[in-house]
């Protein structure tokens, strides 16, 4: 029924959505960028594409740090050029694709706060996507208490708050544990809104995508967490569990292995993570982090093959915050003369 | 699957079920006495309002599906406007169909005293009605298909404009369906005779 | 009689045995500084090779470390950075000083020393009471791309040791070639100029001794010519007078012959004048 329905209110964005997925660089066009021996011939290859007003006014010659933030701001005006024409549901989707970024935030701030400096500076090292309502109050705010009274109970991020970290939490546990237990707390969220409040072709887009998301922080997880002193309850605290992750039966031997032998004995029990572990484990000079980013863009493009549903709002996101990563990854490189690691790059659409 | 829908399907009618078969026996002379007992001419406009009714209904149906995506999409790509009007036009043309047998049906019925008694006049108003259904849902269906399909292309063509051909080939079989309808409807038509050509 | 660049001294024999400890002592001084500068270059020659190769080390390790921090930032994202920046409130890393003795020369040794922390789970302050586990000392990218970050640490610390090795063998070499200069100094000092001098006031003082045996030898031949002289005329004055006397004997005794031998004495100081010839300095003898 949604082909029916969908485009009423939101077809317009999704086919705006597909126009701009157009505009991703190619793999040819990350050819020419691999052919160029400075940032300043980046700057002219991204000159034919999108870019190009975004990088105009940047001084000769051109920063990564700059091109950084040029390549987020593009994103940025995307993102509020879509959600200021959305309506609901959509806009309530679009608003969780802020939620990683308000998470990062927030945790800045709080770290911040426990460090006593002055919250005003850290705005600017704020991702723009995170921004919240509550931004403007920061400076009046000095400690962690009344961060959490007044500024995180205001954000949308308010109910994980509640849910995981307590106003004690907050100075006792790790900035890195809340980090985790929110973004739990916010992916389990929003897997239930794709699946329940939503439902429909975007639960059956997203369900894979957010499943294999879920997967890879459990992974990640277990392999940084071992040869910590992290607990191995605590570790599976921070486990999300999303339906179309991992079987319950893997997220258990993970949540016990204690080396990475174990973890591999694990995720011998899922194709995917296999397959991923096994390529991992085969090409020394590509880390499993890669193959998870390999991965996750497959299954982002894959979004793009349905019609009529939301998932290719969060792909394009997705997507095009991997190009940025792919961008700033070939301009390192190329400023850095480490030309060998150019492959590394994960080609968005072939 | 059909078990489960069966089961369903009769746990949710079984009330409804039960009254139809308490009713049924006393009532069902009456029944037939209701269907004689209404107008041809009824019947018979209905059926033309149905046609056009419902056959504009999935052509505008059609263009707002193909009509949102094609805006959105040709905010990046303004080649495709133009091209994917036929996608619109093939939308339309659904209506026509349904205005076009409209009319013609609408020839069949004039006013006649006593044209309403006959056998004749049962027969035609009981063939424009149903010649009005079959127009109306299959161009209802059509548009939307059509509505789907012309939005796919939009869609297809702005990301690759040499898709366009490829689906407007889909988008023209969809279009034939509401074709079939129209064929139907008309030769259900021919016959009727609802006191228009005395 | 001038000593040019000479040490003002009296020629004498004490002068010459004085100057000529002197000399002994600065040559010996010479030769254990020149010993020295000569360690100081080896050590100095080895050190520059030592830095330049670190240095070499050095700029590839600083590459390596930014490339993985540029790896770790890609997979954990940018922000990286002010976690990272915000979430740090003590150096792990502390650098200590000993001295080591190169040939008398203290040279600063700078050593990277890990400071024991371990991962606390209260953000608060329990770190610093070290059990040995040095890694780890934060979750940063526990959600992901924690290896990356992992090997980031890794690369940058290594980088860290090679750069205080380096500061350590730059300072090294910084008072080395300082002390080497000073002892080059004193050595070239030594050779050129006290070396020199002493030996010029030895050769002065050789050659004014020498002067002077010189002229003792000649006034002693002198006064053995003269003594002989006077012996021979005194001989034969007594073999005139004998001979004289022998005539006087054998002849009558004669008045006049009497009166030639009284004269005698002017004809005496005549010869002196002869013998002294044209040295007028020996005229008083």
């Amino acid at each position: 029924m949604e082909m029916l329905t969908f485009n009423a209110s939101d077809g317009y964005l999704e086919a705006m959505m597909r126009g701009l997925r157009a505009s991703i660089l190619t793999a040819s066009e990350y050819n020419n960028i691999m052919q160029c021996e400075t940032t300043e011939d980046i700057r002219m290859t991204l000159n034919g594409t999108d870019y190009a007003p975004y990088l105009q006014n940047e001084p000769v010659p051109l920063q990564t740090a700059a091109l950084v933030t040029r390549l987020t701001e593009r994103i940025v005006s995307d993102f509020a050029g879509i959600r200021s024409s959305a309506y609901e549901p959509l806009a309530t989707f679009l608003d969780y694709l802020t939620y990683p970024y308000m998470i990062d935030n927030l945790v800045l701030l709080i770290t911040g706060a426990l460090r006593n400096r002055e919250l005003s500076d850290l705005i600017d090292k704020c991702h723009p996507l995170g921004m919240f309502e509550g931004m403007g109050t920061l400076s009046i705010v000095a400690t962690p208490e009344e961060l959490y009274r007044d500024v995180i109970v205001d954000t949308p991020l308010a109910s994980y708050f509640v849910d995981c970290v307590s106003i004690q939490d907050l100075s006792e546990l790790n900035i890195e544990i809340i980090r985790n237990l929110l973004y739990k707390a916010y992916l389990e969220d929003f897997a239930d809104l794709c699946a329940r409040r939503i439902g429909g072709i975007t639960a059956q887009v997203m369900a894979p995508v957010l499943g294999f998301e879920a997967g890879r922080r459990i992974v990640n997880i277990t392999l940084n967490s071992l040869g910590t002193d992290l607990t191995k309850e605590q570790r599976a605290a921070l486990f999300p569990h999303v339906p179309n992750s991992l079987d319950a039966e893997i997220v258990h031997l993970l949540a016990r292995a204690d080396d990475e032998p174990a973890v591999a004995v694990a995720l011998d029990r899922s194709p995917v993570f296999r397959a991923l572990f096994q390529r991992a484990a085969d090409h020394p000079e590509r880390s499993l982090e890669d193959e998870f980013f390999e991965h996750e863009v497959k299954l982002l493009r894959e979004a793009f093959d349905q019609q009529f549903h939301y998932g290719v709002f969060y792909a394009y996101f997705r997507l095009r915050e991997q190009e940025v990563r792919n961008l700033v990854w070939l301009a390192e490189c190329i400023a850095q003369r480490q030309r060998a690691h150019l492959g590394k790059v994960v080609n968005i659409f072939g | 699957m059909a078990i489960a829908a069966a089961s369903s399907a009769s746990s949710g009618v079984s009330a409804g079920t039960c009254l139809w078969f308490w009713f049924l026996p006393t009532c069902l002379g009456y029944y037939a006495d209701l269907f004689h007992s209404i107008n041809p001419y009824l019947f018979a406009y209905v059926g033309v309002a149905m046609a056009i009714g419902l056959s504009v209904l999935g052509a505008a149906w059609g263009i707002f599906i193909t009509g949102a995506s094609l805006v959105g999409a040709s905010v990046r790509a303004p080649r495709i406007a133009s091209k994917n009007l036929v996608s619109v036009i093939f939308c339309e043309a659904v209506a026509i169909y349904g205005i076009i047998v409209a009319i013609v049906m609408a020839t069949r019925i004039g006013y006649q005293p006593g044209a309403d008694k006959s056998a004749l006049a049962a027969y035609s108003g009981y063939a424009l009605f149903g010649a009005g259904l079959v127009v109306g849902w299959s161009n209802l269906v059509c548009g939307l298909s059509v509505g789907v399909a012309g939005s796919s292309c939009a869609l297809a063509d702005a990301q690759n404009a040499t898709l366009f051909v490829k689906i407007l080939v889909v988008e023209i079989f969809a279009s034939a369906l509401g074709l079939f309808g129209v064929i139907a409807g008309i030769l259900m038509s021919a016959k009727a005779d609802l006191g228009a050509a005395r | 009689m001038s000593q040019r660049g000479g040490v003002p001294v009296v020629p004498s024999r004490m002068a010459l045995t004085q100057i000529k400890a002197r000399l002994g002592g600065a040559r010996r001084g010479h030769a254990m500084l020149k010993k020295k500068a000569d360690a100081l270059l080896v050590r100095f020659r080895g050190l520059l090779r030592q830095i330049l190769e670190l240095k070499e080390a050095c700029a590839v390790k600083l590459r390596e470390a930014l490339f993985a921090l540029t790896a770790a930032k890609y997979a954990a994202g940018e922000d990286l950075k002010h976690v990272i920046q915000e979430s740090v409130h003590r150096a792990t890393l502390r650098v200590s000083t000993t001295a080591e003795n190169v040939a008398g020369v203290q040279i600063p040794c700078f050593e990277c020393r890990q400071r024991a922390e371990t991962p606390s789970l209260a953000e608060g302050d329990t770190g610093g009471e070290g059990h040995g586990r040095a890694l780890h000392t934060t979750y940063a990218g526990l959600g992901k791309g924690g290896q990356q970050v992992a090997a980031s640490r890794e690369a940058f610390r290594a980088a860290l040791d090679a750069y205080v090795r380096l500061a350590s063998l730059q300072t090294s070499f910084i008072v080395l070639d300082e002390a080497i200069k000073i002892t080059n100094r004193r050595v070239n000092a030594l050779e050129n100029v006290v070396i020199p001098r002493f030996e010029e006031t030895l050769a002065y003082i050789v050659s004014e001794l020498d002067e002077q045996e010189r002229e003792e030898f000649f006034r002693l031949k002198l006064v053995q010519n003269r003594k002989k002289r006077e012996l021979e005329k005194r001989d034969a004055q007594a073999a005139a007078e004998r001979a004289r006397r022998a005539v006087q004997a054998f002849a009558a005794f004669d008045a006049a012959a009497f009166g030639d031998g009284c004269s005698g004495g002017s004809e005496r100081l005549g010869l002196l004048e002869q013998a002294a010839g044209h040295d007028p300095e020996l005229l008083p003898l």
